[in-house]
């Protein structure tokens, strides 16, 4: 067992002080980091715990956006009215993700640093380099069905699970943060994540201390909204491939998309390649095929995973069929 | 036929007698009923490897830890009957032993068995027992096994073996 300090902080700068000594972490609702923790892939010497801190509220902005507390969780944000009337993709991507009883955990802030689910990253018996710098991946020659197919790098191939953070990416969303020198900062959700490449330890451009203290929500996108997830099971199962779409059409044409996948990468993967190519296209299979093809045109499979190509495009195409009623 | 009336409790939303102490985790299980004292707790160390052997196994800092009353590996562990025989008509009365020579069949498969106090001391030494292990060459995917696959004819009394290969793509729809 591994001995670490439990500390309650009673305010956001006291939080951010204590998060930036060596070896601490925040927690919030946990379902992750205790995880972590009793299987010794996380073992912080130092736990804050922000629970107390006031990041509760889901408020309207002035530009007619959202600001979303970092400790909003999973459930409540789901059933918030404006989400569901404005932002309903984020309410699908939330209430397709986890159980009931971890969505009443699990809050904002932590769904977006939630670690991979890469089964190597769960065995300590098995190298990789995101939980032993420069051990190696196993997953690259083993069991990949899982992991990533974009953007990522020989040394690490594990994907992002949230289906949240999908749908937020979709959205343009922003991050606000606090850092120890009460600093604040705002981060597109996009610049949040950092390629693996050989520091595949390091996932975000946060920095020692830094606390999300929000997510905000631009104004509602017009067009409809969409978030389809495919997985093994029809509940309780990561997404292979999930698709958060938001499309505004004609009759028969696409005027504006926006496209993001989940399960193909480190990060949720906005495709402006798919974007470019739905903008004024027509509401056929050749336009969708067309897009899947060019929002994959760059993927990579690594032999278990390979089907996730296909079913990206394919997930892509029913996706848009079904937000536009189309073929 | 004459009308079906379900009869009170059935379809009526009653509280369990129960339920309140389950969903709080204080209804105790069987085992905390057990006269013989507190239970112990044991943990499987599992294989890391598909095949192979262990060559070496060290317990010293697991046996050490805290609240640890018992280790087992093959070094300790008493004798048994080997595994099987296959065919054995009931397959639940073959023989399966555990930590009974250094074999490794497949992965996940005990190669030590630590006991404590607690459950979570029980984790914290399973994961000190350090293990050296002589891997071997296993056979890790179907078809590249299926010209040595034995038909076993039957998989118990009554119960004949299926052979039958078809093409599952066949009877789905074109693929989109």
């Amino acid at each position: 067992m591994k001995p670490f300090r439990y500390e309650k902080a009673s305010g956001v700068a006291a939080a951010c002080a204590s998060a930036a000594e060596p070896a601490a972490k925040f927690i919030a609702g946990g379902t992750n980091l205790v995880d972590l923790m009793k299987l010794q892939i996380e073992t912080p010497a130092h736990l804050v715990d922000i629970n107390a801190l006031p990041l509760r509220g889901i408020e309207e902005t002035s530009e007619n956006g959202l600001r979303i507390g970092a400790l909003v969780s999973n459930s409540a944000l789901a059933a918030d009215i404006r989400v569901r009337r404005q932002y309903p993709l984020l309410s699908q991507a939330l209430l397709s993700g986890a159980s009931g009883h971890l969505r009443n955990k699990a809050t904002t802030g932590g769904n977006l640093l939630q670690r991979t689910r890469c089964p190597y990253f769960y065995d300590t018996t098995k190298p990789c380099n995101k939980r032993v710098r420069g051990s190696g991946c196993a997953a690259l020659h083993g069991l990949n069905r899982m992991n990533a197919v974009l953007g990522v790098s020989d040394n690490c191939i594990a994907a992002h699970p949230s289906d949240m953070a999908v749908a937020m990416t979709a959205l343009g969303a922003q991050i606000e943060t606090v850092t120890r020198d009460g600093d604040t900062r705002t981060i597109p959700i996009d610049a949040l994540y950092r390629a693996p490449g050989d520091t595949p330890d390091i996932e975000t451009v946060l920095v020692p201390g830094e606390l999300i203290r929000s997510v905000v929500l631009p104004p509602p996108p017009s067009g409809r909204q969409v978030y389809r997830k495919v997985r093994d099971r029809a509940s309780y199962a990561f997404g292979l491939v999930s698709v958060a779409m938001i499309v505004a059409h004609d009759n028969d044409r696409v005027r504006t998309a926006r496209v993001a996948f989940g399960g193909l990468s480190y990060k949720p993967w906005r495709s402006h390649e798919a974007e470019a190519a739905l903008a004024g296209a027509t509401l056929t299979r050749a336009s969708y095929d067309a897009a899947g093809k060019a929002a994959l045109k760059n993927a990579r499979g690594y032999g278990h995973n390979n089907f996730k190509i296909p079913l990206a495009r394919r997930t892509l195409r029913a996706t848009l069929a079904d937000a536009t009623e189309s073929i | 036929m004459a009308e079906i009336k379900l009869a009170a409790p059935v379809g009526l939303p009653l509280d369990r007698v129960d339920g309140r102490l389950k969903v709080t985790g204080r209804a105790p299980y069987a085992y905390e009923y057990a006269a013989q004292g507190a239970a112990l707790c044991g943990i499987i160390v599992p294989a890391s490897i598909g095949k192979g052997r262990v060559a070496a196994i060290d317990v010293q800092e697991a046996r050490n830890a805290p609240g640890v009353r018992l280790v087992l590996t093959k070094d300790n562990a008493p004798p048994q009957h080997p595994f099987g025989p296959v065919d054995l008509p009931d397959r639940f009365a073959r023989a399966m032993p555990a930590l009974n020579n250094d074999e490794v069949p497949y992965f996940g498969f005990p190669v030590a068995f630590v006991v404590a106090e607690t459950f979570e001391q029980a984790s914290a030494a399973a994961a000190m027992v350090r293990v050296r292990y002589a891997p071997a060459k296993g056979n890790y995917g179907l078809h590249a096994a299926a010209a040595t696959a034995i038909d076993p004819g039957e998989l118990g009394p009554n119960e004949p073996a299926e052979n039958a290969i078809g093409d599952s793509a066949a009877p789905l729809p074109a693929r989109r």
